[in-house]
C-alpha cells in the first residue's frame, strides 16, 4: 500500500519543489524531474492489486480510498512510463533558456494526479484528481502564454473539460444518491439495484459526457488539436498517451456496471463509430503534423471507445490492448514530429520531404510507428487493429459495422503515409533550418518505445499476460472465454478487411491531391463545432456580449431605478403572501377620528404630493415641513408630548441644515414625463399601503398577551427607579440598544467631520 | 451563563474608543489594532471552543429576565461566523499597514473600522431581533463613513446610492420589527420563536417573515435587491474592500439564517421555496454580471453576489445537508473572497489599475502573486481539493438528495461561468505580453502585500484537506440549526 500512496505523494510534492530547486539546478533540473519519474515508476511496478479505505471527508462519501487491480496498473504503467520518457526527451527539447521550473512542476503535478485517477477506488476521489488533471493540462497547454494560439487552446480546453467534468460531478452526485456511496465496489455491489432506478439514465449520461469531454470524443473533439499549442513533450504525454485517456479509464471503471443499460451500446458505441470517422477524415487533409497526430488520437480514441461501446468481452479485450498500443506508436510519433520541428523550424507537411538523408534515425522511427498505426504486420497496432475488425463484424453492428470501420480505416492508412513516407522520402525542400539528424538523448525516449512495439508485435503473449489480460479481468469482473492475442489467426474475415484498408490507403496516397481536393469539397467550411466555439467564447464572445446586455438591462446605474425594483419587489413580497395566504386586517377597536387629526392628514398629503413635484429645492424643502411640523401636531393631540418634541427637533434642524448646504447645491434636473414615471407613482402608492396595512396588522393582529410591555410599566418604578417607561426602557431595561444608537451618532459625527474635512482638501488643492 | 459571548462585541467596541482616544498617534491605533484583531481571533475561538463543548451560550445584557432585556445568544453558527470576522479582520489589518493613504489612516480610519466590526460581532451574537437592528446600523453607519473615507467623486456618488438603498432597507427592518412586534408582543427571538411554535404556520407570522425576507436580502445583497453592490464595492479603497466584500454581505446572510431556521420555519413550502428561487437567480445573474466584466475588482465584485446565491441554496434546501453545506460555503467564500480582493489589491499596487485594458503578463515578474491567485481563484470555482469544492459538492448533494433538480443544474452551470471568469482575470492580468505600468517597489514591500492573502490560501488548502473536520463542524452547526428547540430551550429554558 505505500507504494501506492508513494506514487501518487511523491510527484505532487516533488512539484512544488521545482520551482525551488530551478534557483539552484537551472538546466540540470530536468535531471532531478527524471529521478522522480523514474522513482514513480519504480513504485508503480512494485504496486500489488489492493484496495484500501482512510476516512477524508466521510459524511459526504468521500474518501481516500485506493484501488488497484490489472486496469489501473495498466494506466499506471503507462502513466509512470511513458512519463518517465518524456521527461528524458523534454530535457534537450526545451533547453535551458525555457522556464522550467514552472515545466515540471505542471508535469509532476499532472503525473500525481493521473496515478491519483486511477489509483481512486472512490469515485469523487477520482474526480478530485480528475480535475486536478484539466488543470494542469490548462497550464501546460499555455506555458508559452505569450503567444495567442497557446492561451486559446488553454481556454478552449479547460472550457469544454471542466464543462464535462460538472456534468460529470452531477452524474456522480445522483449515482452516489442512488446507489447509496461513492465506493466502486459498492456500486458494483449495487449493480442490480441502480440498473433498476430511472435516475440512473441521468447519472450514466452525465457520466458520459465528462468522459467524452476528456477523451476528445465527438462533438467535444475540438479542444484536442488546439492543445497542441503546448510544447512537444506535453502533447506526448498528456494529449495523445495518457490525460485523453482518462476518460477510456472511466468508461473501463462504469464498464462493469453499465453496459447492460439500454442506452450503453447505441450512446457509446456510435459516439466512438463517428468520433474515429470524423478524426481520421479531418486528419487527412491538415497540413500541420501536429495537427494530423492530434486528430488521428481523436481517430484512435473513437476506436478504442468504440469497442468499449460494443459491450462484448472480446471488443473489450481489443479496447484494453489497443489503448496500451496506442499510447507507444502515438507517443513514438509525437516525440519524432517534435525532434522535426526542432531541427528543420518548421512542421509544414508541404514544406517537408526527402528529409531520411539528413535524419535517417527520425526516419526509422517514424516509419515503425506509422506503419504500427496502420495496422502492417509484426508490430502491435496490426493485432490489436485486426481484434478492432473481428470485434466490429461480429458485433450487433454486423456488416454496416465492418464498413465504416474499414472505411475509416483506410484513412487511417492514408495520414500514416503522410506521417511515415510523405516527408522523408522524394526530393529534400527548403525548410527554415538547416535539417540534421536530432541529438543521441533525444532519439532514446523514442527508440525505447519502438522496441516495444515490435517485441510486442512480436510476442504478444507476453504482453497479454503482463498487462493486458488482467486490466480486462479487471474491466470484465466476470470470467470469459477469451482468444489469446496471436499474431495468426488464420484467414479471417478481419485479415481482409486490414487487406483493404492498407491496399486502398495505399491507392488513395498515389492519388492524394485529388483525394484531398475531393475531402475538402464535402468538409464544411463555414457552419462547423469550431465556428460555433469561436462564436461563443473567442472571437466573437457572444457569451460575454449577451452577459452584458443581460447586466445592462438592469444596472442601470440611476439611483431611482434601484428604488422602484427594491420598493416594488417588497411591496409585491408583501401583498403576493397576503392574498396568497388570505390574510385579512381584523377588525381593529379605535378610537374615532376627529376633525382635527382630518385636518393634519390632509395638510400632510398636499405636503407630500407638493414635496414630489416640487421644481425647485427651495419649494421641496417647504413641502417637506407641510408634512413633517403637521405630524408633530398629531403626536402632540395624541398625548404624546415626548415623541411630538423629538419630531419638531428633527424637523427644524433638517430645514436648517439643508439651508445651510442650499447654496453648495445644485439646481434640481428636471426629467421629461416618461411612462416610467406611472411605474414609479404606483410603486409609491404600494409602500404607503404597505405601511398602513403594517400598521394596522400590528395593533389588531395580536395573538398573544403583551406580557413584555405589562412587565415593563410594572417594574418601571421598582427595579429601574423611574416613572417614565420609555426613558427606563431606553436607559435601562434596553440600554444596550441605546449604546449603540449612540455609537452610530459619534460615527455620523465622525463621517460630518470627515467629509467637511475632504471637502476642504479638495478646495484647497489637497493640503490639508 | 458566560460573560463569553460579548468579549468578540465589547473588544471591538472597546478597541474602537481606546483609538478614538488616541486620534493623534496613528502608531499606537495600529499596535492596537493588530493586537486587538489577534486578541478576537483568541476569544472567538475560545467562545466557539465553549459551545461545541457545553451547548448554547446565552448571557443577558445588564442581568434583566429573559425574554424583557436583551439576550446575547451564540450557537456554533454565531461562533463560527465571529471567528471568519476575526480573521479576515486580522489580515485585513495587516494588509491595511501597507496599502492605506496616511491621510485617510489619521482620519479616525481604525477606530470607525473597530466599531463597524463591533457592529458585525453584535450582529453575530445577539439573541434579540430590535438589537440586531441596532447592530446594523452601527455596521451601516461606519461602512459609510469607510467607504466615502478619502473618496474622489465617483466613490462618493456609489456610497451615496449605496447608503440610501441600506436605509431603506433599514427603514424596512424596523416596520418588520413592529409588525412582528405587534404579533408576538416580544422582540427576544428565542421567545418570538417559542410563540409561533406555538401557532404553527399563522400567516401574519409569515407576512412578517416576508419583510424579514426583504430586509435581509437587501443587506446580504440577493436578487431583486442587490443593485447598490457592484459599483459600491468597485469604489471601495483597496485597503478595507476585502473586509467588505468578505463580511459585510455575509451578515445579511446572517440574519436570513437566523430567522428562517428559528422562527420563520413553519410555512417553509411558501418561504424556504421562494428563498430557493431567489437563490437561484441570485447566482445566475450575479455569474452573468461577472462574465460582463473587464476589470479585476469588478468581476469580483459582481461575483459576491452570485456566490451568496449559493448560501441562500443551502438555506432553501432547508435539509441538515443543505444547511451545512451553507455553513462550510460560507466560511470558505470569506476566507476566499477576501483572499481574491487582497490579491486584487496587491496586483494595482503593481499596475496602479485594475482594469485589464491597462496591463497584462504579471506571470513571468510575479509569479508568486500570480498562482497565489490561480490557486485562490480555482478554489472559488469548486475545483478540488480546496475548501470550495467540498462546499459547493455538500450543496449539490444535498439539492439533488431532495430532488430539486432545477437548482442543482443551476449550481453547476454558475460553477462552469465562476470558472471561465477566473481564468479571464488570470488570462488577461497574468499571462501574455508584460504590458503597462510597473510601480517600483521593493521585494519586502511586495511579500508583505502578498503574505495576508497567502495565509488566506493556506486557511482554504487546509479547509479543504481536513475537509472532514470541516464537514463535522458543519453538520453540527446545521443540527443546531435545523432544531430551533435547542436554542428556544438554552434561551428560555432557564
Amino acid at each position: 500500500m505505500e507504494q501506492a500512496l508513494g506514487a501518487v505523494a511523491l510527484p505532487l510534492v516533488a512539484a512544488f519543489l521545482m520551482p525551488v530547486l530551478y534557483r539552484w539546478l537551472r538546466w540540470r533540473l530536468g535531471l532531478a524531474a527524471l529521478a522522480v519519474a523514474a522513482a514513480t515508476f519504480i513504485l508503480v511496478i512494485l504496486t500489488p492489486n489492493m484496495s484500501l479505505v482512510i476516512p477524508w471527508v466521510s459524511q459526504l462519501g468521500i474518501d481516500l480510498s485506493i484501488h488497484v487491480d490489472g486496469w489501473s496498473r495498466l494506466f499506471a504503467l503507462l502513466i509512470a512510463g511513458i512519463g518517465t520518457l518524456v521527461v528524458l526527451y523534454s530535457i534537450p527539447y526545451l533547453g535551458s533558456r525555457e522556464d522550467l521550473g514552472k515545466f515540471y512542476a505542471y508535469l509532476l503535478i499532472f503525473m500525481g494526479a493521473m496515478l491519483g485517477v486511477v489509483y481512486a477506488g472512490n469515485v469523487m476521489l477520482l474526480y478530485v484528481f480528475w480535475e486536478l488533471t484539466s488543470i494542469s493540462s490548462f497550464l501546460l497547454i499555455g506555458f508559452w502564454n505569450t503567444r495567442d494560439d497557446a492561451q486559446y487552446g488553454a481556454l478552449k480546453a479547460i472550457l469544454i473539460t471542466f464543462g464535462g467534468g460538472l456534468a460529470m460531478l452531477g452524474g456522480l452526485a445522483i449515482l452516489g444518491t442512488v446507489g447509496g456511496t461513492f465506493e466502486l465496489s459498492g456500486l458494483l455491489a449495487n449493480r442490480t439495484e441502480l440498473l433498476a432506478q430511472p435516475l440512473t439514465t441521468v447519472a450514466l449520461v452525465l457520466l458520459l459526457i465528462g468522459a467524452f469531454t476528456k477523451s476528445a470524443q465527438f462533438p467535444f473533439h475540438i479542444w484536442l488539436p488546439d492543445a497542441m499549442a503546448a510544447p512537444t513533450p506535453v502533447s506526448a504525454y498528456l494529449h495523445s498517451a495518457t490525460m485523453v485517456k482518462a476518460g477510456l479509464f472511466l468508461i473501463g471503471r462504469l464498464w462493469p456496471i453499465f453496459h447492460v443499460h439500454p442506452l450503453w451500446v447505441p450512446v457509446v458505441a456510435t459516439v466512438g463509430m463517428v468520433t474515429m470517422v470524423v478524426g481520421s477524415f479531418l486528419a487527412i487533409q491538415k497540413t500541420d503534423l501536429k495537427a494530423v497526430l492530434a486528430l488521428s488520437t481523436v481517430s484512435q480514441l473513437g476506436l478504442i471507445m468504440w469497442l468499449f461501446g460494443l459491450a462484448t468481452p472480446e471488443a473489450a479485450q481489443a479496447g484494453t490492448f489497443h489503448l496500451l498500443n496506442h499510447s507507444t506508436f502515438k507517443a513514438l510519433l509525437f516525440m519524432v514530429v517534435g525532434i522535426v520541428d526542432h531541427q528543420t523550424g518548421t512542421r509544414e507537411i508541404p514544406l517537408l520531404s526527402g528529409l531520411r538523408r539528413a535524419m535517417p534515425v527520425s526516419a526509422a522511427l517514424a516509419m515503425v510507428g506509422a506503419a504500427s498505426m496502420a495496422g502492417v504486420p509484426l508490430l502491435n497496432g496490426f493485432l490489436s487493429k485486426e481484434m478492432f475488425l473481428t470485434a466490429v463484424n461480429n458485433s450487433s453492428m454486423g456488416l454496416a459495422g465492418a464498413v465504416v470501420a474499414t472505411g475509416a480505416s483506410l484513412f487511417t492508412t492514408l495520414y500514416c503515409l503522410m506521417l511515415g513516407h510523405k516527408i522523408w522520402f522524394g526530393e529534400p525542400g527548403e525548410t527554415p533550418d538547416e535539417p540534421k539528424e536530432g541529438s543521441r538523448t533525444i532519439l532514446v525516449p523514442p527508440l525505447i518505445l519502438a522496441v516495444i512495439i515490435v517485441a510486442v508485435g512480436v510476442f504478444p503473449a507476453l504482453a497479454e499476460s503482463a498487462v493486458v489480460g488482467p486490466a480486462v479481468a479487471a474491466v470484465l469482473q466476470a470470467p470469459a472465454e477469451l482468444p489469446h492475442i496471436a499474431l495468426w489467426h488464420g484467414f479471417t474475415p478481419a485479415l481482409l478487411m486490414t487487406a483493404l484498408a492498407l491496399g486502398g490507403g495505399l491507392l488513395a496516397y498515389t492519388a492524394l491531391p485529388g483525394v484531398l481536393a475531393a475531402c475538402r469539397r464535402v468538409t464544411p467550411q463555414r457552419y462547423h463545432l469550431n465556428a460555433l466555439y469561436d462564436f461563443l467564447w473567442w472571437k466573437n464572445q457572444a457569451v460575454e456580449k449577451a452577459a452584458k446586455w443581460i447586466t445592462n438591462r438592469q444596472m442601470t446605474g440611476y439611483l431611482r431605478d434601484y428604488l422602484v425594483y427594491t420598493l416594488g419587489a417588497t411591496a409585491l413580497l408583501f401583498f403576493g403572501t397576503m392574498l396568497v395566504k388570505g390574510v385579512r386586517i381584523p377588525a381593529l377597536n379605535l378610537s374615532p377620528v376627529g376633525p382635527w387629526e382630518f385636518l393634519l392628514a390632509a395638510i400632510i398629503a398636499v405636503g407630500a404630493v407638493f414635496t414630489a413635484r416640487a421644481r425647485t429645492r427651495l419649494a421641496a424643502i417647504a413641502s417637506i415641513s407641510l408634512v413633517g411640523m403637521p405630524l408633530s401636531v398629531l403626536f402632540g393631540l395624541l398625548r404624546a408630548p415626548d415623541l411630538a418634541l423629538t419630531q419638531v427637533v428633527v424637523e427644524s434642524v433638517t430645514v436648517v441644515l439643508f439651508l445651510l448646504v442650499f447654496p453648495h447645491l445644485r439646481q434640481i434636473t428636471l426629467y421629461p414625463r416618461r411612462r416610467s414615471t406611472n411605474v414609479n407613482v404606483l410603486v409609491a402608492l404600494a409602500v404607503g399601503a404597505l405601511g398602513t396595512v403594517v400598521t394596522l396588522l400590528a395593533n389588531g393582529a395580536r395573538l398573544f398577551p403583551p406580557q413584555v410591555a405589562e412587565w415593563f410599566l410594572r417594574n418601571s418604578m421598582e427595579l429601574g427607579g423611574g416613572n417614565n417607561v420609555v426613558n427606563v426602557i431606553l436607559v435601562d431595561f434596553r440600554g444596550f440598544d441605546t449604546m449603540g444608537e449612540i455609537t452610530v451618532l459619534t460615527v455620523a459625527g465622525l463621517a460630518v467631520y470627515m467629509l467637511i474635512r475632504l471637502r476642504k482638501q479638495q478646495a484647497g488643492g489637497g493640503k490639508s | 451563563m458566560s460573560n463569553l459571548v460579548a468579549y468578540p462585541v465589547l473588544l471591538c467596541f472597546g478597541t474602537g474608543i481606546l483609538q478614538l482616544l488616541l486620534h493623534k498617534r496613528v502608531v499606537l491605533q495600529r499596535a492596537l489594532a493588530l493586537l486587538s484583531s489577534m486578541a478576537g481571533i483568541v476569544l472567538s475561538v475560545l467562545l466557539t471552543y465553549t459551545i461545541w463543548t457545553s451547548g448554547i451560550q446565552v448571557q443577558t445584557a445588564g442581568g434583566w429576565p429573559v425574554p424583557f432585556g436583551i439576550t446575547l445568544t451564540a450557537d456554533l453558527f454565531s461562533g463560527l461566523m465571529m471567528i471568519l470576522a476575526a480573521v479576515v479582520l486580522f489580515t485585513s489589518v495587516l494588509y491595511i499597514f501597507k496599502d492605506m493613504d496616511a491621510a485617510s489612516e489619521r482620519t479616525f480610519f481604525y477606530p470607525v473600522l473597530f466599531f463597524m466590526m463591533a457592529g458585525v460581532n453584535l450582529s453575530f451574537a445577539t439573541g434579540d431581533i430590535f438589537n440586531l437592528y441596532v447592530a446594523f446600523e452601527v455596521m451601516l453607519i461606519s461602512s459609510y463613513f469607510l467607504m466615502a473615507l478619502g473618496s474622489k467623486g465617483p466613490q462618493l456618488r456609489e456610497g451615496l446610492k449605496y447608503l440610501l438603498l441600506n436605509t431603506v432597507a433599514s427603514s424596512i427592518f424596523l416596520v418588520a420589527v413592529a409588525l412582528l412586534y405587534g404579533v408576538t408582543s416580544s422582540l427576544n427571538m428565542a421567545d418570538i420563536a417559542a410563540k409561533a411554535a406555538m401557532d404553527p404556520g399563522n400567516p401574519y407570522i409569515t407576512l412578517a417573515g416576508m419583510l424579514f425576507m426583504v430586509v435581509f436580502a437587501a443587506k446580504g445583497a440577493l436578487f431583486p435587491f442587490y443593485w447598490w453592490l457592484p459599483r459600491s464595492y468597485y469604489y471601495v479603497p483597496n485597503g478595507i474592500a476585502p473586509l467588505f466584500a468578505s463580511m459585510l454581505t455575509k451578515v445579511g446572510v446572517y440574519g436570513l439564517i437566523r430567522v428562517f431556521t428559528l422562527i420563520f420555519v413553519h410555512d417553509s413550502g411558501l418561504t424556504h421555496s421562494l428563498l430557493l428561487v431567489i437563490g437561484g437567480l441570485t447566482m445566475l445573474l450575479g455569474v452573468i454580471g461577472a462574465i460582463s466584466q473587464y476589470d479585476f475588482k469588478a468581476i469580483l465584485s459582481y461575483h459576491i453576489i452570485s456566490q451568496i446565491g449559493y448560501m441562500i441554496m443551502g438555506l432553501g434546501l432547508y435539509t441538515v445537508l443543505g444547511l451545512a453545506g451553507a455553513v462550510y460555503y460560507i466560511a470558505h467564500h470569506i476566507i476566499v473572497k477576501s483572499g481574491l480582493f487582497l490579491l486584487s489589491g496587491a496586483t494595482s499596487r503593481i499596475t496602479g489599475n485594475t482594469d485589464f485594458k491597462h496591463y497584462s503578463g504579471l506571470l513571468a515578474s510575479h509569479p508568486g502573486l500570480a498562482f497565489t491567485f490561480f490557486a485562490t481563484a480555482i478554489s472559488l470555482a469548486g475545483v478540488p481539493p480546496f475548501s470550495g469544492f467540498f462546499a459547493k459538492f455538500a450543496l449539490l448533494k444535498a439539492a439533488v438528495e431532495k430532488g430539486a433538480w432545477g437548482i442543482a443544474a443551476v449550481s453547476l452551470v454558475v460553477s462552469f461561468f465562476t470558472l471561465f471568469s477566473m481564468i479571464k482575470i488570470f488570462r488577461k492580468a497574468y499571462w501574455g505580453r508584460p504590458s503597462g505600468q510597473r510601480i517600483q517597489r521593493d521585494r519586502k514591500d511586495y511579500i508583505a502585500a502578498l503574505s495576508p492573502a497567502v495565509i488566506l490560501l493556506a486557511l482554504s488548502v487546509a479547509m479543504g484537506l481536513g475537509g472532514g473536520y470541516m464537514m463535522e463542524f458543519a453538520l453540527a452547526t446545521a443540527d443546531q440549526l435545523m432544531n430551533p428547540a435547542i436554542y428556544i430551550e438554552a434561551v428560555m429554558g432557564r
